[in-house]
């Protein structure tokens, strides 16, 4: 009984001791993002190491799509400390309510580059919810001897298409570059891009589209494959790009033409040519869910990803090359391609779903 | 004192305890769930949606099965196991669709191969033979590694039988090799393969890793599209993962229906060749090319030599037939995040298949106890229903709460029936004489099991563990929705990595998650080698 007793007090002892060696150990901040680029992820490993004196302990979740994580967090049920979204993905979170709201807390206003448009996501007004990391510019990447010029209309890359059949794919939406490509040739095509900054319910989407729809049916049998298949990412068009079973490749880094001949991805000569007269541009951001256990540290993080350092180091041409947020002079940074303003979110699931109806699942 | 082990109050108490662990609490589970969980969508607007995908994965599913049965019995013609194969049916999924895309992909090795050596033939194949997306680059990689496993049970099963007798019948009366093998011994060995090719076609209706990488995605197969539905987060969505779940328990039981439909054709097809008693005497003894050690061996190497050549090229792009720049600091750059991971997918694996393989003994020992000699099929049971119900149906249940313990439950369930598939036949065929004689000198139980059944049957039984340590190894719907955060493994990164479209830092991954396996393989062969 005796041996009971003692064995009880120990167990009681060393469960109350834990909180108190807990503060030496450093604090663990969830960080789900996107993990299919190993520059990307590089470059979130060197952070994690920057971070750990500062007490902070930075885990890379890797999630093949964002969205699997939004789900988590509406339905109440994740570990997520930081989140990396835009667009529609921080639409339902704004909407169910789950975003802090960072942005005051950080006092990051004075910092930030503001010709970036940064306080608008996708045509939704931010509010403070999420902090811009990095800017997004859409292109298409070909070769020397593929596509000439720096610019293609969407009629002349189906000129182009028609000429070389089975040169062309796009991923499969809801792939995000997929269906950045859709926006793209509907903006070439429509020659008006106002109307497609407005909620999908506040114009008449059908009459809008129609074109868009005229165009793929043409362009349908030229695809690869027929578009009886489509890669399910663009790092997949990525490669086969680079082994020359493809002519285009996409992007959304206006520095990748760079960085992935750098890492060797890409051949020499690899060149970006914008589709219609602007490059679709958006920013990418950080938000800290409401559930998160670690707010503290997550804004901690957000705070060190925002720092002069860290956004010199993420624009670095040998590593990811992501565009800075900050209003900083950059060496040998290619300057951003020509604006064309990003759609509002709601055309993001409205352009899925039709294409979806349209073409094979 | 008896001469078992336990007595058998607790020999039915240890069975019901194995069976509520790996089988009635895993049911009860998603059972809970599915009454629990009201469906919104129709019917009909799912089937819309997700009708192609299901005649698509039917198709795949009989293919395989078909396929593998076909090069099976041609195949396992008076051949022997060896070492070879127990290490190819070991090579992860994710590791040998990888190396093997490499060598037959449309710009891969083998065309840039022929390119070199036509100089007047232009590019990279344009068809989508074999392309890195198609349905049939998806047959090749699940035939080609579901081939081994049937062809170890047909050995395993020939080895029972007494072949030497009937050949010698059969050639006196003036039958041919080859209507010997077809007519007398391949009817014999159709009923004992009846359950691995289900676990087979089951497998297949599942799958989600490999048709992640080389499976077609327009339509993609059932398990593949329920798998990126229920990332969306929208309700819609939710309720087509539901209905997609119920779907694949139906095509899984169509598919078992139509292969048991075949095994009843063909073994009248088989009853009425031998009735009309016809002979010929044309037909020597060779055996199929895919029944050929060198032929798995070459083609393991050559996946092998391309992971190694991948996971240290810089620049690689066709057609060249070599690399254009090395970079080896790979290994050393990448070593220590690739470390938590190997700790990671270790622990688990030798966890599991530990449990997995004491669960499979104690099980196997009670049957021989009580004498009987056959597979008990009912254990197997969590093999024939599709793996992304049963995960999806724990997670939606318990949330993906990342413990260890929970994750580890979930590798075990899986691991277990491979393990009791593996041993039954040597362990329940064990001549247990040896048993009573080593208790009649005056050993106790323990004492005659540890030193006399043990190391007569120490191959198997080392072989029955390794075998769960590689099915847990290659684990990745369990662990990628029950635990990603905590504990990713090897295979979840290679997945993930290879679906981000580094084939080089895959690579790496990939040969980490094949040499895993494959040490372990290797040492259970040759430890049992050594003392014999």
């Amino acid at each position: 009984m005796r041996y009971l007793f003692l064995l009880l007090t120990a167990i009681v002892v060393s469960v109350f001791s834990v909180p108190s060696s807990a503060q030496d150990k450093p604090t663990p901040v969830y960080f789900y993002a996107w993990g299919g680029n190993p520059a990307i992820n590089d470059y979130i490993r060197w952070a994690a190491k920057e971070l750990q004196p500062e007490g902070i302990q930075l885990h890379h979740v890797k999630v093949a799509d964002i969205a699997e994580v939004v789900k988590q967090l509406v339905d109440g049920q994740s570990n997520a400390d930081l989140v990396w979204i835009n667009g529609e993905n921080f639409h339902a979170l704004k909407a169910a309510d789950r975003l802090r709201a960072v942005v005051a807390e950080l006092d990051l206003d004075t910092t930030l580059n503001d010709d970036l448009d940064w306080r608008s996501d996708f045509g939704e007004p931010i509010e403070g919810l999420e902090v811009p990391w990095g800017v997004g510019q859409f292109y298409l990447l070909t070769c020397q001897s593929c596509i000439a010029g720096d610019q293609v209309s969407a009629n002349e890359l189906l000129e182009y298409a028609a000429q070389h059949p089975g040169r062309m794919t796009y991923p499969k939406p809801p792939e995000f570059h997929g269906t950045t490509f859709l926006k793209s040739l509907l903006l070439s095509l429509s020659e008006q891009d106002t109307a497609f900054r407005q909620p999908v319910d506040a114009v008449d989407a059908e009459k809008l589209t129609a074109p868009l729809w005229t165009y793929l049916d043409e362009l349908q049998p030229l695809l690869w494959q027929g578009g009886e298949n489509f890669p399910s990412s663009a790092a997949q068009q990525l490669n086969w790009f680079a082994n020359q079973q493809l002519d285009i490749a996409l992007s959304f880094n206006p520095n990748e033409v760079k960085t992935l001949v750098n890492q060797a991805r890409v051949p020499q000569g690899t060149k970006r040519v914008t589709l219609g007269e602007g490059a679709i541009t958006n920013s990418h951001y950080l938000a800290v869910p409401t559930t998160s256990q670690h707010a503290e540290a997550a804004q901690r993080v957000i705070r060190f990803f925002l720092s002069e350092t860290a956004q010199r180091k993420k624009a670095d041409l040998s590593g990811w090359g992501d565009p800075t947020v900050l209003d900083l002079e950059l060496a040998d940074m290619p300057p951003l391609l020509p604006v064309a303003t990003e759609f509002h979110a709601s055309w993001q699931s409205y352009l899925e779903q039709q294409w979806q109806q349209r073409y094979p699942r | 004192m008896a001469t078992t082990l336990p007595t058998l109050t607790m020999n039915r108490l240890t069975r019901a305890g194995l069976a509520l662990l790996w089988i009635i609490v895993p049911l009860v589970v998603i059972a809970w769930h599915v009454t629990t969980t009201p469906l919104n969508a129709s019917i009909g607007s799912a089937w819309e949606g997700l009708g192609e995908s299901a005649w698509l994965t039917l198709l795949v599913t009989v293919l395989t099965s078909v396929v593998v049965l076909f090069a099976a019995l041609a195949g396992s013609r008076g051949r022997h196991l060896n070492a070879t194969w127990a290490s190819f049916i070991a090579v992860p999924h994710v590791a040998f669709a990888i190396g093997l895309l490499w060598l037959v992909s449309p710009s891969g090795w083998l065309v840039r191969l022929v390119d070199a050596l036509l100089p007047a033939w232009q590019g990279p194949v344009q068809s989508s033979w074999l392309s890195a997306k198609s349905t049939l680059t998806l047959l090749v990689v699940l035939i080609l590694k579901e081939l081994p496993f049937l062809l170890l049970m047909a050995q395993a099963n020939i080895r029972q039988m007494p072949i030497a007798r009937w050949q010698q019948q059969a050639l006196a009366l003036g039958y041919s090799q080859r209507r010997f093998w077809w007519l007398i011994v391949v009817p014999a060995l159709l009923k004992p393969l009846r359950l691995p090719l289900y676990i087979i076609a089951i497998y297949t209706v599942s799958v989600v890793d490999i048709p992640l990488l080389v499976g077609p995605n327009a339509p993609a197969l059932l398990a593949h599209q329920v798998f990126e539905l229920n990332w969306q987060f929208s309700a819609g969505d939710n309720d087509w993962v539901a209905w997609g779940a119920l779907l694949l328990v139906l095509l899984a039981f169509i598919s078992l229906l139509l292969l048991r439909g075949l095994e009843w054709l063909l073994q009248r097809a088989l009853g009425r060749c031998a009735i009309t008693g016809r002979r010929s005497q044309s037909g020597g003894t060779g055996g199929n090319a895919s029944s050929k050690p060198w032929f798995w061996t070459l083609l393991a190497l050559a996946v092998l030599t391309s992971l190694i050549l991948q996971s240290g090229q810089q620049g690689w792009f066709y057609p060249a037939l070599w690399p254009q720049g090395w970079q080896w600091e790979r290994w050393l750059s990448e070593w220590p995040y690739i470390a938590p991971l190997l700790y990671n997918t270790w622990t688990l694996a030798v966890f599991s298949a530990t449990l997995a393989w004491l669960s499979a003994v104690i099980l196997l020992e009670l049957q021989a106890q009580r004498q009987q000699s056959k597979l008990n099929a009912a254990w197997l049971i969590m093999l024939i229903i599709p793996q992304l119900v049963l995960v999806l149906g724990w997670q939606r249940q318990v949330g993906p709460d990342n413990s260890f313990v929970w994750l580890l439950w979930s590798h075990t369930v899986f691991c277990f029936p491979y393990a009791y598939l593996t041993l039954h036949g040597a362990y329940l065929a064990y001549p247990r004489r040896w048993l009573w004689q080593a208790r009649s000198l005056g050993y106790g139980p323990w004492a005659a099991w540890f030193r006399v059944l043990a190391p007569m049957l120490k191959r198997p039984l080392a072989l029955a563990w390794a075998m769960a340590f590689s099915i847990s190894v290659a684990q990745y719907l369990p662990t990628q929705w029950l635990a990603p955060v905590t504990h990713p493994t090897l295979t979840t990164e290679a997945v993930s990595i290879a679906s981000g479209g580094d084939w080089r830092l895959a690579s790496v991954y990939a040969l980490m998650q094949w040499v895993s396996v494959w040490i372990i393989f290797m040492v259970a062969l040759g430890v049992t080698r050594a003392r014999n």
